[in-house]
């Protein structure tokens, strides 16, 4: 069975760790508990032409502002090698799109162009929703995701696997 | 640190391994574990056993790794509830995992590390509320720009409308006059006068509600008697009291007396005071008694109507408010503006009311009395250009001008007054401020040019006075406002033939 490193990118706060818990553990926890490092979770997808097993890499978010460049050395330090990148932002926080999208042309521009996708995540939180979809650009496909009721996560998640089946 | 000796590396490495814990992993190219070494015996992490595949989550550090030519390190992964750094030495054909436990220096700084993302998340917050505050605040500003915008067109659009309507009561007020003249006997021009004084009073409450106190209203004086003026209330009010079965009564002292104060407002504020008696009282009596003394008129209206509680009194005198269980008609403008004109007539208002007893209004107007009878009109003789738009008044004052024995030549346009003005020797110019194809007071300073000697009366229907002291300085010797009174614009003329200096009303 075909193997994929997957790397989780994007600022703190988005709900990476929620994504993948809502994806591989079909648990949701409302509670805001910060990674540190990162973890590996896996799950097999079933795609059109093989099942795929995602080797999701949960990691820690980096600091939309800069402040703190510490996690920034750590998170390339694991995005080495990744066959395919999620990149999660929060909809209800417009700085967060920009973090996501550098860490994906810094990795684009130090490695290569792999499978990825965009999740603007808290879709459930419709009142404070800020997202702004046109400026996605159109090599990656966007997805309105929400880690508390489930929306689009499978969606994401296996069309990412179908990607990764096809290289 | 530079190169020490192998006695000095051993010792650093057995104080190393006392205090921390390692597991190295020696792979095959299989990435099957060929052996395992721990420096704690006690601490080992399920699936690494010799002779098993590596599971597939460090498998994938490898891939990571697998063109370095140095080792890799990966920080602070979690492996089955410890946080440990991985060094991988080596690629995929031959590797060895250095597996440090780490968990402790990652609860420390996870931490922190959450303190401050909390907070930083909590400001990213508080950012977003100041971001939409700003913008509710700005769009707060466009709103109450767009309500004043508003709320100015609303009194342009009133006083445009109020003035419209000035020119034709002014019209049926001066042909209620000419009636009376001709019919001496009968009552109905003196009820025709009285519904139009009321008319005119609504009108004029519109006009000052559009203004909301922010422009002066000029007051125009003249001489009328308070008899008159008295008989005109009970006349006005007499049939409503009488419907509603109240009693109703009206008195004047001392008899026989003409006051000089503004007809116009006084009837205003009157029959705004006496009209609000009647609407809340449902029975017994409503009493209006003017008294003359010391250059002072006193007004004071009574009624027995349900009263107004004390902590209400204040707010009577609210436009639009209504007080109580109100189910009366009315715009709960009058008291407002009685009490706007009062004050800019130099008088006051009182109040004094008792619930379900009833209450007393009383007002003190500054008013001169002139004991003498208005004076013989002797006749006039002369030539008055007349400028207005509205034929009525056209006709209505040529009646009036020619019994007072002038000639007069009509005009309804800028136009036409000039045409006339060329073909004609006029000493005299009267004309409305406004026309329909220009202004009056220019028409005025054309004409002027032509004959420098001309004398002229400007009319208007607004209650603005809009002509400036400049203008006034060119020869134009007063402003009336419609209605204007037959006696004061017989004085204002006749000054004018006589050559008397202008008495400036603006």
């Amino acid at each position: 069975m075909k193997s994929a490193k997957v790397c989780m990118v994007g600022a703190f706060g988005v709900g990476k760790t929620s994504l993948v818990r809502r994806f591989v553990h079909q648990q949701f926890d409302e509670r805001y508990h910060t990674t540190l490092g990162v973890k590996i979770d896996t799950r097999i997808v079933d795609t059109s032409k093989e099942p795929v097993k995602l080797v999701l890499w949960d990691m820690e978010g980096a600091d939309p502002f800069e402040v703190d460049k510490r996690p920034l050395a750590r998170i390339r330090s694991y995005m080495k090698g990744a066959h395919g990148l999620i990149l999660v932002a929060d909809g209800t926080r417009p700085a967060t799109v920009k973090t996501a999208l550098g860490l994906y042309h810094d990795f684009c521009r130090e490695h290569r162009v792999v499978p990825a996708i965009m999740l603007a995540n808290k879709a459930d939180l419709t009142a404070e929703w800020r997202f702004d979809d046109s400026v996605m650009p159109d090599a990656l496909r966007l997805y309105h995701t929400s880690a508390l009721n489930g929306q689009n996560i499978e969606e994401a998640f296996t069309a990412l696997g179908e990607s990764l089946s096809a290289l | 640190m530079k190169r020490v000796s192998r006695r000095a590396a051993h010792y650093i490495r057995d104080e190393l391994l006392k205090r921390e814990r390692f597991i190295v992993i020696a792979l095959n190219s299989g990435h099957k574990i060929v052996s395992v070494n721990r420096s704690d015996p006690d601490w080992n992490l399920p699936g690494l056993i010799r002779g098993s595949v590596l599971p597939d989550s460090l498998v994938s550090l490898l891939d990571a790794a697998s063109d370095a030519s140095e080792p890799t390190v990966f920080p602070y992964v979690e492996l089955n509830d410890f946080f440990v750094d991985i060094h991988v030495l080596g690629d995929r054909e031959s590797a060895d995992l250095v597996i440090h436990d780490v968990s402790t220096d990652h609860h420390n700084e996870q931490i922190l590390q959450q303190r401050a993302h909390e907070n930083s998340l909590l400001s990213e917050q508080r950012a977003a509320l100041n971001s939409e505050l700003t913008e509710l605040n700005q769009e707060l500003f466009l709103r109450r720009r767009q309500a004043e915008k508003a709320s100015a067109a609303k009194s342009r659009f009133i006083a445009s409308m109020s003035h419209e309507f000035r020119s034709p009561i002014a019209s049926i007020m001066g042909y209620a006059d000419l009636l009376q003249t001709e019919l001496p006997d009968s009552n109905n021009p003196q009820a025709l006068q009285r519904a139009s004084w009321h008319l005119l009073t609504l009108v004029e409450n519109l006009l000052e509600q559009a203004r909301e106190g922010k422009e002066n209203i000029s007051l125009n004086p003249t001489r009328f008697s308070l008899d008159r003026l008295a008989g005109d209330i009970e006349a006005l009010f007499r049939p409503q009291s009488t419907t509603k079965g109240l009693a109703f009564e009206v008195k004047s002292s001392p008899v026989g007396i003409e006051v000089e104060c503004d007809e116009l407002r006084l009837r205003q504020i009157l029959i705004n005071l006496v009209s609000n008696a009647l609407r809340y009282t449902r029975q017994g009596l409503v009493s209006v008694h003017f008294i003359h003394r010391d250059d002072n008129l006193y007004i004071r209206v009574r009624d027995s109507g349900r009263g107004i509680a004390a902590g209400d009194i204040d707010r009577i005198f609210e436009a639009f408010t209504r007080v109580g269980e109100d189910t009366t008609s009315g715009a709960g403008l009058g008291l407002t503006i009685s009490r706007q004109l009062i004050n800019r007539m130099g008088g006051h208002l009182k109040v004094e009311s008792e619930p379900d007893v009833g209450s007393e209004f009383r007002v003190v107007i500054p008013c001169p009395s002139t004991q003498a009878k208005p004076g013989e009109m002797p006749s006039l003789s002369g030539t008055v250009l007349w400028v207005d738009d509205d034929p009525d008044i056209l006709s209505l004052y040529q009646v009036i001008l020619e019994n007072w024995g002038l000639r007069v030549i009509t005009a309804s346009s800028v136009a036409q007054a000039r045409d006339l003005f060329n073909s004609n020797d006029c000493p005299l110019v009267v004309t409305d401020i406004h026309l329909m194809d220009g202004n009056g007071v220019e028409l005025f300073s054309h004409l002027k040019v032509q004959r420098p000697d001309i004398m002229g009366i400007v009319i208007s229907g607004s209650g603005v006075v809009d002509l400036t002291e400049e203008v006034a300085g060119e020869g134009i010797r007063t402003f009336l406002q419609k209605p204007i009174d037959a006696e004061v614009l017989y004085k204002e003329i006749a000054a004018a033939f006589a050559g008397d200096q202008p008495e400036h009303t603006f």
